[in-house]
């Protein structure tokens, strides 16, 4: 009887996903036949058998996580060789494999405390000069929570891109509306055809939540601090819908009457810096959202088109996302959606 | 009578390990300082009635023993001679120098030592009495209570009587009796037992528990216990004593044990069956510091009481009564003197039995991994195996380290074998730095040594050690 085992598949690989068995009892396998295909965190790779014979048992099976040393098949007595290949070590491998070893020494842990606790006063600064205290408010402990969460958690990626905003503007005049409402509803657009953008990861049990709604979160900037109220069902609105739901939202948020349903529930987040300035930014993705899209001040720049350099109304569109979820070519593309959508409004809303 | 006031930055009582640990740090932090104590000399317990004496005993104990060896090897010696006096002035000389080197460091370092009692008037002043029957108020910015145990002596043989001793005595050496009874089998019973039983006593061990040394696992306890069952005249393990009483200038003991009733008759008792905490003088009920039902002092991971700026460090805090343990907590009290709030965060207490083998062990036993329900491997390592221990005939050990069998982490470990104490050392390391077995096998160790021991133990997590071979 012998067994054959995940053998060890390179530097760092511990273990794999078994995405398909070939073999099944009663099959005859030859040496450097493929029994498995396994996915592991670099790449799917085919295993190959490491003796010949018949299969007596397959103990492997699709979607398991095995490891370096864990059996897949047996193959039975009829088999070519004896058991003397077998290496002694490699029977207790399965139960000895390194898993991740936190390596703390008694002094590395005291500084990991000392960061963690390092407790301020007033007085460590006004012993440099005069200071005010002031009450960190309860909006500021969220935004803090949230924000920190964020940071924490995400890795977070931001790619800028340059749109021209002509077309959008003689729109935006036609239609009697804000900048805001137009893009919102591109930006749906764009995440109808992209839904990955509007996704939420569930890490624990390793799925990815597709929405099929669109509520767009936009940021608010209010004398007590950054509100997110929520435009929902971006795609069943008109522009003119949008925009005077934003007008409504964006007044209430001011004068923090707005409802808690009023501020839940968003799929993707818009931040408009533009009213105040400043070109690219790196706005943070609102965790459980995966992406995030910055606008900057619109100003006119000097820029090459069809061989001519002329002036041109230019918007900085800076896109933050969630590199667990979306790679930086899918951050391109939907960039230059949006780019593209920005600059040929008419056509992109006839589509 | 005139009654001194005085102020000090930081109020030290109890000038043991914990106590002079905290009072030389923070001296050296910038404190002013004033150390309290009840003796006239530095050093606490351990220095004059504990540790060090008894480790200065068991030194030449173990030297004792070495005697039957010596012949077999062909050095004969010839019989000992015990000049007790001698051996009394050699373990005073050791005390008083240690003593006098505690007294000079706290000098330099201007540590402000106050000979006499110390106890609480309110949270921020002390009581000082000394035996000429002087008195002092100290008001203090903080306190540390460092105040240490002392040996507990059940209420029914509360008698006075020359013949009846607690450890503190026993290390006194005042003779040798002829039947000599320890009650209590953990590590003072059984150190004060040896040096008794190699200065020539017949010696009697009364345990009420069916192990010795019921803390650690029984194989590490395994080659001590036959050592002793051949050393002492008799070892009663899940006995009881049922009385003690002095008649014509003995003790006669009703000893109910597993073979039945046994009445005896010694010339010494020692009673050593544990320690409590010296808190009840120290009218702590003047501050809000809490004591729990055992009369421990309730403290934070920071060692701080009820009373933020009275700090409580070693065995009047809950927890193993180890001189390094207190002087461990005395850095985290000056830690956060400073303004660094640094917490108890020992990972392992390295714990020893002076006995001959030496016993220790720190980290996580093989019979608190099974209460728990932890899964453990244990990669144990006979030193009949081991070159070093057959060249110096110290056969009579084992090397055992528990590890997390996913990973091969090191959680705790166990050696028993002459240097013992001073080998688990590399063990405490091992564990506070996260090493694996596979850590420990692959550094380098000196050959021969004792310390092989421990890399081949870590080879057995591997599969298997040099020089133990395993069917497979």
């Amino acid at each position: 009887m012998i067994e054959i085992k995940l053998p060890i598949l390179g530097e760092n690989i511990i273990q794999g996903e078994v995405v398909k068995v070939f073999v099944s009892p009663g099959d005859k396998i030859s040496k450097g036949q493929s029994i498995i295909e396994l996915e592991t965190d670099k790449a799917v790779i085919e295993i190959p058998a490491s003796e010949e014979g018949i299969v007596s048992s397959v103990l492997a099976h699709e979607s398991q996580v095995i490891r370096v040393g864990d059996p897949i098949l047996i193959l039975g007595e009829s088999s070519v060789r004896g058991t003397k290949n077998e290496l002694p070590l490699q029977k207790k491998s399965s139960s000895v494999l390194p898993q991740a070893i936190s390596k703390m020494g008694p002094a590395a842990r005291r500084l990991e405390q000392l960061k963690q606790t390092l407790p301020l006063s007033a007085q460590d600064f006004e012993k440099h000069g005069p200071v005010e205290k002031q009450k960190f408010s309860k909006l500021r402990r969220v935004i803090s929570e949230r924000t920190s969460l964020s940071w924490k958690i995400i890795p977070h990626v931001t790619q800028c891109e340059d749109a021209s905003l002509t077309e959008l503007v003689k729109l935006k005049k036609k239609l009697k509306v804000t900048l805001t409402p137009l893009i919102i509803k591109l930006l749906v657009k764009a995440l109808q055809e992209e839904p990955r953008f509007n996704s939420s990861l569930i890490e624990e049990e390793q799925i990815l939540i597709l929405k099929k709604y669109f509520h767009i979160g936009v940021a608010i900037d209010t004398p007590e601090g950054l509100i997110v109220p929520v435009i929902r069902d971006g795609d069943k609105k008109t522009v003119k819908q949008i925009n005077s739901e934003l007008i409504d939202l964006s007044h209430r948020a001011q004068k923090r009457t707005l409802e808690l349903s009023e501020l839940e529930g968003s799929s993707f987040s818009l931040s408009n810096l533009g009213p105040i300035g400043g070109t690219y930014f790196t706005p943070l993705v609102r965790t459980p959202e995966v992406a995030v899209l910055g606008l900057g001040k619109a100003h006119e720049k000097l820029v090459k088109r069809r061989s001519k350099i002329i002036t041109d109304l230019i918007l900085p569109l800076s896109l933050s996302y969630d590199h667990r979820v979306i790679d930086g070519a899918d951050a391109a593309r939907f960039l230059i959606k949006i780019k593209n959508s920005i600059e040929n409004p008419n056509g992109y809303s006839k589509k | 009578m005139v009654i001194q006031k005085n102020k000090t930055q930081l109020a030290v009582l109890g000038a043991g390990p914990g106590g002079y640990h905290s009072a030389f740090r923070a001296a050296d932090a910038g404190f002013e300082v004033t150390l309290i104590d009840t003796n006239r000399a530095l050093g606490g317990a351990c220095l004059h009635v504990g540790c060090i004496p008894s480790k200065t005993l068991l030194h030449l104990s173990e030297l004792l023993d070495e005697k039957n060896y010596l012949t077999e090897c062909g050095i004969d010696l010839g019989e000992p001679k015990i000049n007790l006096s001698r051996l009394r002035e050699y373990k005073n000389k050791v005390i008083s120098q240690l003593s006098k080197g505690l007294s000079q460091l706290a000098s330099k370092r201007k540590v402000r030592f106050y000979s006499g009692r110390g106890s609480f008037l309110d949270a921020h002043t002390l009581r000082l009495n000394d035996e000429n029957g002087g008195e002092e108020h100290l008001s203090f910015d903080y306190a540390v209570v460092a105040t240490g145990s002392r040996p507990f002596i059940p209420e029914a043989w509360h008698f006075e009587s020359p013949f009846l001793m607690n450890s503190s005595r026993a290390l006194d050496l005042e003779d040798v009796p002829q039947k000599f009874l320890v009650i209590g089998g953990g590590y003072i019973g059984l150190e004060i037992g040896s040096v008794y039983a190699a200065l020539g006593s017949q010696v009697t061990l009364v345990e009420q528990l069916p192990t010795l040394l019921s803390q650690t696992d029984p194989d590490l306890v395994a080659p001590l216990r036959k050592k002793m069952e051949k050393k002492f005249s008799a070892l009663y393990l899940s006995s009881r004593i049922l009385s003690l009483n002095e008649i014509e200038g003995e003790i006669k003991v009703k000893i109910e044990t597993l073979q039945g009733l046994k009445e005896e008759i010694f010339n010494k008792v020692l009673i050593a069956v544990g320690r409590i905490p010296n808190s009840s003088g120290l009218n702590l009920s003047a501050t809000q510091v809490k004591l729990d039902k055992q009369g421990f002092i309730v403290v934070d991971p920071h060692q701080k009481t009820e009373e933020p700026h009275i700090f409580a460090i070693g065995d009047i805090c809950p927890g193993p009564m180890l001189a390094h343990k207190a002087s461990y907590e005395a850095r985290i009290v000056v830690d956060n003197l400073k303004g660094n709030p640094a917490r108890f965060d020992a990972k392992a207490i390295p714990c020893v039995v002076y006995t001959n083998p030496q016993i220790a062990w720190c980290g996580l036993t093989e019979n608190e991994a099974k209460k728990l329900g932890q899964e453990v491997r244990v990669l144990t390592f006979p030193w009949i195996a081991l070159g070093a221990a057959v060249s110096r005939g110290k056969t009579n050990g084992l090397t055992k380290i528990i590890v997390d069998p996913k990973n091969g982490q090191v959680k705790g470990a166990g050696i028993t074998g002459h240097g013992a104490g001073d080998l688990i050392a590399e063990m405490v390391l091992a564990i506070e730095m996260g090493a694996t077995a596979t850590d420990l096998a692959m550094a380098i160790h000196p050959h021969p040594s004792l310390s092989e021991s421990i890399m081949e133990a870590s080879e057995l997590y591997e599969g298997g050690s040099v020089h133990l071979f395993k069917q497979r």
